[in-house]
């Protein structure tokens, strides 16, 4: 029987416990399903920016105006919008894991990889892909979100 | 340049339906006469972030400019993944409006997976619904050929009641990427930088098998509008099929990847690199049962077995028996897995050894059994879906070793001798008339003549084990075909444009088998066919000679429809 799920992307779990994070100056979140509000996948941006990043409800709607200016903004709930740009060209199998937070010197850079889903139903094309994640405001240091890094395999 | 078809047919009044991301407003569409999504139930099938619905409908249209699309979205918006069930009921959309829309063929651009064999998923009954309606259903055979070790195709277009596409680069070579398969890729076409246009009118290329497979949507409704056009009727899938593959062009350098190891290249002396398998593959074509007596019998014919198959939640242990005639060592390798499965061996006695690793992991054993009846029995221990491959290895412990510097023979032996056949009778043209050839050397020479009123002879002769047969048709006067057909109806077309020679080679099973000479132009010629027989289980494969390199075709459109438009009274 075929695995039919669509996978939601999954984060691995966090070792700090919440009172030490928030006490925490400099200190490294590992990213969990909770912190993620909601997901969006795309292919050809009109964009070439490689991330964005939206902390309130007016930036949210600039970043789906720049990723695409045909469609709706989807309703903006409080929180950080992340889009990254996954790559040209690339299988529709290929997702995106968020693995952690690093806060240092009150920046704090959000760390990403590529995973590949072979049970993945999808289209049989290689596209320009993109995502969207929309994160917790309760995740810690999240407001002072200012970089992206893809962490190579 | 997608298609090299100049002529007047265009697809005018035929539908293709695209089951794929919906509209885009990026890429769009001529002649859209419905759309609905499936994925979200509604009406509204424009996609706001994917694009590749009106990507691929783009390249059908290219081929076949005057087609009519029919859009169902079956992935969600913000979705790179599509559910099966809202896919099956885009099927049964179709089946209960083919007749509405005058649907000639339906378009698949997604799957996941890498089988061997045709699998069955919730979609298969539509599928074959679809089949006898004569709607031609064309599936992407898949973008995931490096992540896999074996030759297999997109689960979706592994029926036997679809069009299994894979792509092929301009210069006719199969894609790094696209995944293929011997028994199961039906055509090849185009899927390497494949030019569509921007609604600002630039031109990005796109790559996938994904934009392979429109393009056999797309012919079909050429060929169809041109049946309805010349015989009244469309023609049937089979027949659909037999056209491109018998016009098709030759795909280029493959290999033939049957497991990690087990593949075998050589290189020909124009410089085409084929491959092929030492062992005896078995791929079962009945599901084995999950106990002794519904195990499914291995007749091994080989030193060498690989096993292929699968198990799963409701199918979760495969059991295989076999016997062996002599103490016998026999190396079990399991691999190829995706779950946790055991690999079992049991006596007949109830003996057991277990074959038993946590996780998702080879298993390898080996052990020297004596002359009897063995089961082997294959547990999925969390009841997930895996393929699985079965490697034996078996030493006969009863025949001494080889000796190892063995003393040069100086004589060459002698070849047999070529044994002439000019037949008595005119051969007729037909299965039933066909001239019985009595094989008593392994160097066939049969000489006869075509003609305006005799323009087919039919050859009818019988292999007692499997053989391999070269097929080579010289001495002619005039544009002559030679076609193959096993006893069942299938058939392999040694065909080429023009009074040129045919050769082909072709591994036999043991059976009757019918060769027909047939004049193209029912012009008169005499010809000659040269068969060379090696019988395949008593002999030792040739390194430098292949013995099953695989018959794939990338799709020709202008021949198609050239063939057609000229020999469309054989389709009546």
């Amino acid at each position: 029987m075929l695995k039919l799920t669509v996978f939601i992307l999954l984060g691995l779990i966090s070792t700090i416990a919440p009172s030490q994070q928030h006490l925490a100056k400099n200190s490294t979140i590992e990213i969990t399903p909770k912190q993620i509000k909601q997901v969006w996948q795309g292919s050809y941006p009109d964009t070439e920016q490689a991330f964005i990043i939206a902390h309130n409800k007016q930036q949210w709607e600039q970043l789906w105006h720049l990723i695409s200016k045909q469609r709706k903004t989807p309703k903006y709930s409080g929180g950080v919008g992340v889009y990254i740009f996954i790559g040209q060209q690339l299988p529709s199998n290929i997702e995106v894991k968020l693995l952690k937070l690093k806060h240092r010197n009150q920046e704090t850079n959000l760390y990403w990889k590529k995973a590949e889903n072979l049970n993945q139903l999808g289209v049989t094309a290689f596209l320009d892909s993109w995502v969207v994640f929309l994160l917790e405001e309760t995740t810690p240091h999240i407001d002072r979100l200012n970089r992206i890094t893809e962490e190579q395999h | 340049m997608l298609s090299n078809y100049q002529g007047k047919y265009t697809g005018a009044g035929q539908t293709v339906v695209v089951i794929d991301t919906g509209l885009s407003n990026t890429y769009q569409n001529d002649n859209v006469v419905y759309s609905y999504d499936f994925a979200n139930g509604d009406g509204d099938a424009l996609s706001p972030d994917a694009h590749h619905g009106g990507m691929v409908a783009q390249v059908a249209q290219q081929v076949a400019s005057d087609i009519k699309i029919i859009h169902l979205k079956v992935f969600a918006d913000n979705s790179q993944g599509a559910y099966t069930n809202h896919i099956e009921q885009a099927l049964q959309w179709v089946v209960a409006n083919t007749e509405t829309y005058n649907i000639t063929a339906v378009n698949l651009s997604l799957g996941s997976g890498n089988v061997q064999a045709p699998t069955t998923w919730s979609g298969s009954d539509e599928y074959e619904q679809l089949d006898e309606q004569g709607v031609i259903v064309t599936v992407a055979s898949g973008n995931s050929a490096q992540s896999y070790s074996t030759d297999g195709v997109n689960t979706l277009s592994s029926s036997e009641s679809v069009f299994s596409v894979s792509a092929v680069n301009s210069n006719h070579e199969f894609t790094y990427f696209s995944q293929q398969h011997k028994d199961l890729t039906d055509i090849a076409a185009l899927g390497k930088d494949v030019t569509v246009t921007k609604e600002d009118g630039s031109t990005p290329s796109v790559s996938g098998t994904s934009f392979s497979a429109p393009i056999i949507a797309a012919t079909a409704a050429l060929v169809q509008e041109a049946a309805i056009d010349l015989l009244g009727h469309k023609i049937t899938d089979e027949q659909f099929m037999d056209l491109i593959q018998k016009t098709g062009d030759q795909v280029q350098n493959y290999n033939i990847n049957t497991a990690q190891g087990t593949t075998y290249s050589s290189t020909t002396p124009n410089g085409l690199t084929y491959s092929y398998p030492l062992e005896q593959v078995i791929a079962p074509e009945n599901d084995p049962k999950g106990y002794k007596s519904g195990a499914y019998a291995l007749d091994l014919t080989s030193n060498q077995v690989l096993i292929q198959d699968s198990v799963s939640a409701y199918d979760d242990k495969d059991f295989y028996k076999f016997t062996l005639n002599s103490e016998t060592k026999v190396d079990f390798l399991l691999t190829n897995l995706d779950a946790d499965v055991d690999l079992n061996l049991h006596s007949e006695n109830g003996g057991m050894h277990y074959g038993w690793a946590w996780g998702n992991v080879d298993i390898e054993f080996s052990k020297t059994l004596k002359a009897g009846t063995y089961y082997l029995e294959v547990d999925s221990y969390d009841h997930q879906h895996t393929t699985y491959d079965i490697e034996l290895n078996l030493k006969d412990l009863s025949t001494p070793e080889p000796d190892p510097s063995p003393t040069p023979d100086p004589t060459t032996p002698e070849p047999d001798p070529v044994q002439v056949i000019a037949p008595e009778n005119d051969p007729k043209g037909y299965k039933s008339g066909a001239y019985a050839l009595d094989l008593t050397s392994n160097q066939v020479l049969i000489q006869d003549s075509v003609s305006a009123y005799d323009d087919k002879d039919f050859y009818k002769f019988t292999l007692n084990s499997e053989t391999k047969v070269d097929f080579l048709l010289t001495n002619l006067d005039a544009d002559v075909d030679l076609n193959l057909h096993s006893e069942n109806g299938g058939m392999h077309y040694g065909w080429a444009w023009g009074n040129v020679d045919i050769e082909f080679s072709k591994t036999l099973k043991a059976g009757t088998y019918y060769l027909e000479v047939g004049s193209y132009d029912h012009q008169y010629s005499d010809y000659d066919i040269e068969l060379t027989l090696e019988d395949v289980l008593g002999s030792e494969p040739d390194p430098t000679t292949p013995t099953n390199p695989v018959d794939y075709k990338e799709v020709n459109v202008a021949s198609v429809m050239a063939y057609f438009e000229e020999n469309y009274v054989q389709y009546a």
